[in-house]
């Protein structure tokens, strides 16, 4: 299954479909004068962007979409719950934690979409293999090799030119949601830093020495310098862009908000990104919870609003789409230390022009629990992936889902 | 009855068919490599493979012991020294439970914070004491072999956090490098490491846990494809009661929990203990090949015809699951000095930093910078990312840390320091200043320890001994010296002209290599050779 945009690339290409997978097969590169500046063909009005934040560590879904109506909440968060007065309230009975200001303005504004209860069968509550869960969309936990974004990528990329840029991650090491079968994306954890760094003289030499010339029997080499390529084209076009853009939107100091400033700076400097990768760590809240979520959902609160008002300004907001999830939600009843376990379901966001905002899925029981106590899932997660793939990247969801997932209408 | 003699003569012509065939190379994939034919090239992939590389002069030395002795000496290398000798991480101090349960839950989580802060510090110890014996091992093969059996039957301290349990693994691993592979499996599936990282301690009659026994076969002896579901669920059974005391720290058997029951297990019937299950699996047509073509891919490259996984096996197979036949069978085979496999490897992080100080004879940094170096480019010691241990290969490089890789590079080279610098141009000496302020920050602290390190290294006393004729000598020299695959001629035009000063910087005299200027300018070329693609393999 290819994309609609791949389709028009190829026919533009003039090759059909034998042509095309020939062409896929020899993976060729585009011409050098597209790439000059590290740039592949750039990105048309309708091709739209996707950013994900990655909320790790397990957000306390309860406390960040409270439910605030049912007694049932007070009786299980004696300690840590939200009074009722400080919640912004959503819809009846229920509202947002108190740090997300800016998140309710945009709720109203119907740019926001929260989903509560998502999740999937048979939760598994490590860390690591509920991540790899989400990043596989394989709840069986079978086969954890390929991301649905990598498997998305590949068919974007599949029978175009190749573009380094197609998505970029924002740390040193991809997410297993971005690995593919052929597809690796571009790495970096601040454009800064993100550079060949040596004297004058060397910088000369060192852009002839990463070019892609030299054929090899020796696949291995051929990957490495396609890296080596795309390393450093895309640090001078990354650092270039980051580099030369101004906003007069202020976004707060931490590592989610610099991600998403460098995201806007390079929509906006028109580079061929399709997935951005951002991370917000800090969720694993066992002990002395109250503080700790408060600051990261401030954090998120106002590096996700900043976001969305710098799009604004620069007119890309209806083709930007945000979505932010966490591995699994809390325990629903609170721990002795004042914090909250591992649980299952939790809450996903979707934010951005396109979004139809509001309350998605049903409120789960606080009642009704899974054995160990924790919350049943209504939403499944692959739904939303499903959405996000047919509706942003124009990819077929089947086939990357292993399977067909109704979509919720968020996006339309 | 006729059939017997038919069949004794059809054994006759196969044997002597296969005799005629041992001398075949296309038929026998382990075909032995002619010792005449080992050359200077032969030894330093011998010496970067079996090994973590050396010297030119050290890779002459192996060269003139001959391919037999060579691989002796790297095979059985219990007759060197061992320089470091073990370490000792002591257990943790017994918890008094009925005392730690009347204290409140601040007291209790005081109490734990403790315990944790001084465990991490016993692992520190252990880890760099794992990486000063790769660092100064006069035994490669042994360092090299425990690292592959750590990536074989992986733990973490992430999940485990106890040092000592860890160090306990070690020894076993160590005990077992090069030993017997189904005396290694029985001790390490009774391994509280293991048995506590695989969740083998939930394991309990009526209530399975199946995760030993499912990575057992999948990753430990057969791979996918050989078993079934039932089978893991009859193996799980037989493990259950393998338990960690976690008092002691030794391995116990709990019979309360253990299923004395019958089970069916890969076409086997009867009681069946954990044991049983494990004799069964290496008696498996599909271990030996498994075993064998890792330990192969490891080494050489990953074996894609079936011929050659086989032709491993047998071998395998044949000597009971030793596995020095093995290693000295495939270090001296025709195809591990292939093409194929010269230059085809990915140097992992840890290969790429400690190949880097043995192939310039530098003297090492401290262990916990190599290991600080090693986490930042993904590596980190001791602490694989999932049960799969590192993929490696191609895995390592992103483009991140591709280009993490050639900055410090450049760190170990000795770019910044005070002679290198004074000897820059203005405008370079600034250009290189920021950006090496710029690549330092909060995640590159362990590149500022570099900075003050001394590897006692001198460029150009390398270069000199060359004896150069000219700068396109140098650069042809150095690449075939210290690159494993070629450089195409634009790179090596690339250096050349670099050397040859075109962009307007100085140009280096060859005849005239004594001069600092030509130190810090040397080391600015070797820092573009390690940041090639090509740099990146061995």
């Amino acid at each position: 299954m290819t994309s609609k945009n791949s389709m028009n690339r190829r026919n533009f290409l003039g090759l059909g479909v034998a042509g095309a997978s020939l062409y896929a097969l020899g993976r060729p590169r585009g011409p050098l004068s597209a790439l000059d500046l590290g740039m592949g063909a750039p990105l048309s009005k309708d091709e739209k962007i996707l950013v994900i934040v990655q909320m790790s560590g397990g957000n306390d879904g309860l406390n960040t979409l409270i439910p605030f109506g049912d007694p049932e909440y007070a009786k299980a968060r004696r300690r840590i719950g939200i009074p009722r007065k400080d919640v912004h309230q959503i819809e009846a009975g229920m509202g947002f934690h108190p740090a997300f200001k800016g998140l309710t303005e945009l709720y109203k504004a119907k740019k926001l979409a929260v989903l509560q209860a998502v999740g999937y069968p048979n939760p598994n509550r490590s860390h690591f293999k509920s991540m790899d869960i989400w990043h596989c969309a394989d709840p069986s936990g079978r086969d954890l090799r390929y991301g649905w974004l990598g498997r998305a990528l590949d068919e974007m990329e599949r029978g175009v030119d190749k573009i380094p840029e197609l998505s970029i991650n924002f740390a040193e090491n991809p997410p297993l949601s971005l690995n593919g079968t052929s597809y690796k994306p571009v790495s970096f954890r601040d454009p800064n830093t993100y550079r060949f760094a040596g004297s004058k003289d060397q910088e000369e030499a060192f852009k002839k020495i990463s070019s892609k010339k030299g054929e090899t029997k020796l696949s291995v080499l051929d990957s490495l310098r396609r890296t080596a390529v795309d390393a450093e084209k895309s640090s001078l076009s990354v650092r270039a862009k980051a580099k030369a853009y101004k906003t007069p939107v202020r976004y707060p100091r931490t590592p989610v908000a610099s991600s998403l400033r460098t995201v806007a700076s390079l929509v906006s400097g028109g580079l061929p990104t399709r997935v951005y990768y951002c991370y917000h760590n800090g969720f694993d809240t066992h002990a002395g919870q109250v503080n700790r979520q408060r600051n990261l959902l401030t954090q998120m609160d106002q590096s996700l609003t900043a976001f969305q008002k710098d799009l604004a300004r620069l007119g890309l907001e209806d083709r930007v789409t945000l979505m932010a999830f966490s591995e699994f939600g809390r325990r629903v009843k609170e721990n002795q230390s004042q914090g909250t376990d591992h649980g299952t379901a939790g809450v996903s966001f979707v934010l951005g022009g396109s979004v139809r905002g509001g309350l998605y899925g049903e409120p789960p029981s606080l009642t009704d629990l899974l054995k160990g106590g924790d919350l049943k899932h209504g939403i499944d997660f692959r739904s939303l992936y499903a959405e996000l793939l047919e509706d942003v990247l124009d990819v077929q969801s089947q086939k990357v889902l292993r399977g067909k997932f109704a979509k919720l209408g968020i996006l339309g | 009855m006729k059939t017997p003699a038919l069949l004794s003569l059809i054994c006759l012509l196969a044997v002597s068919a296969g005799t005629v065939r041992a001398n075949d190379p296309v038929e026998n994939p382990l075909q032995p490599k002619d010792p005449k034919s080992f050359t200077l090239s032969d030894a330093r992939h011998l010496l970067f493979r079996a090994g973590f590389g050396g010297t030119p002069d050290e890779v002459r030395r192996l060269h003139r012991m001959g391919l037999e002795k060579a691989v002796a000496w790297l095979v059985d290398y219990e007759k060197s020294p061992d320089i470091l000798g073990p370490i000792e991480i002591t257990k943790p101090e017994p918890l008094d439970y009925q005392v730690f349960r009347k204290k409140s839950e601040m007291e209790r989580r005081e109490i734990n914070n403790k315990r944790r802060r001084t465990d991490q510090g016993k692992f520190r110890n252990l880890r760099s004491w794992t990486m000063n014996r790769i660092l100064h091992s006069s035994r490669p093969l042994e360092e090299k072999m425990v690292l592959f059996w750590h990536n074989h039957f992986t733990t973490s301290y992430r999940d485990i956090r106890q040092a000592f349990l860890l160090a306990k693994q070690d020894d076993l691993l160590r005990k077992h490098a090069t030993g017997n592979f189904g005396e290694m499996l029985q001790e390490v599936s009774k391994d509280p490491a293991m048995l506590l990282y695989l969740n083998n301690q939930q394991n309990r009659k009526g209530r399975a846990n199946e995760n030993y026994a499912r990575e057992v076969m999948e990753l430990f002896t057969l791979g996918l494809g050989n078993y079934t579901e039932n089978d893991i669920k009859e193996a799980a059974r037989a493990f259950t009661g393998w338990q960690v005391n976690r008092r002691t720290g030794e391995f116990l058997f709990n019979r309360r929990n253990h299923d004395f029951g019958n089970k069916t297990f890969l076409g086997k019937t009867g009681y069946l203990g954990g044991e049983e299950v494990l004799d069964h699996l290496l008696e498996q047509k599909a271990c030996p090949p498994y075993i064998a073509s890792k330990i192969f891919a490891w080494l050489a490259f990953e074996p894609d015809d079936e011929t050659l996984r086989q032709a491993l096996g047998k071998t395998l197979k044949r000597t009971d699951y030793e596995i020095k036949p093995l290693l000295r069978q495939i270090l001296k085979s025709e195809v591990f000095y292939s093409e194929k496999s010269k230059g085809s490897q990915v140097k992992s992080p840890l290969m790429l930093l400690v190949s880097t100080f043995r192939m310039f004879g530098m003297t090492p940094p401290p262990a916990d910078t190599v290991l600080a170096a090693c986490d930042s480019l993904g590596q980190a010691l001791l602490m694989p990312p999932n049960v799969k241990g590192w993929e490696g290969g191609l895995n390592w490089i992103t483009t991140a840390t591709l280009l993490q890789r050639y900055n410090l590079s450049g760190y170990l080279v000795k770019l910044g320091d005070q002679d290198s610098l004074t000897m820059m141009s203005q405008k370079q000496r600034k250009q290189f200043q920021s950006n090496m302020k710029k690549i330092g920050g909060a995640r590159g602290r362990y590149l500022r320890r570099l900075a003050s390190w001394d590897s006692g290294v001198s460029f150009i006393g390398m270069c000199q001994v060359m004896e150069p004729g000219s700068i396109e000598d140098l650069v042809d020299k150095l690449s075939e010296t210290y690159l494993f695959a070629p450089l195409p001629p634009e790179r090596r035009q690339a250096l050349v002209d670099f050397l040859a000063g075109k962009d307007g910087s100085e140009a280096l005299d060859v005849d005239h290599l004594g001069t600092p200027k030509a130190e810090a300018k040397i080391r600015r070329l070797i820092h573009l050779l390690m940041s090639t693609p090509e740099f990146q393999v061995c």
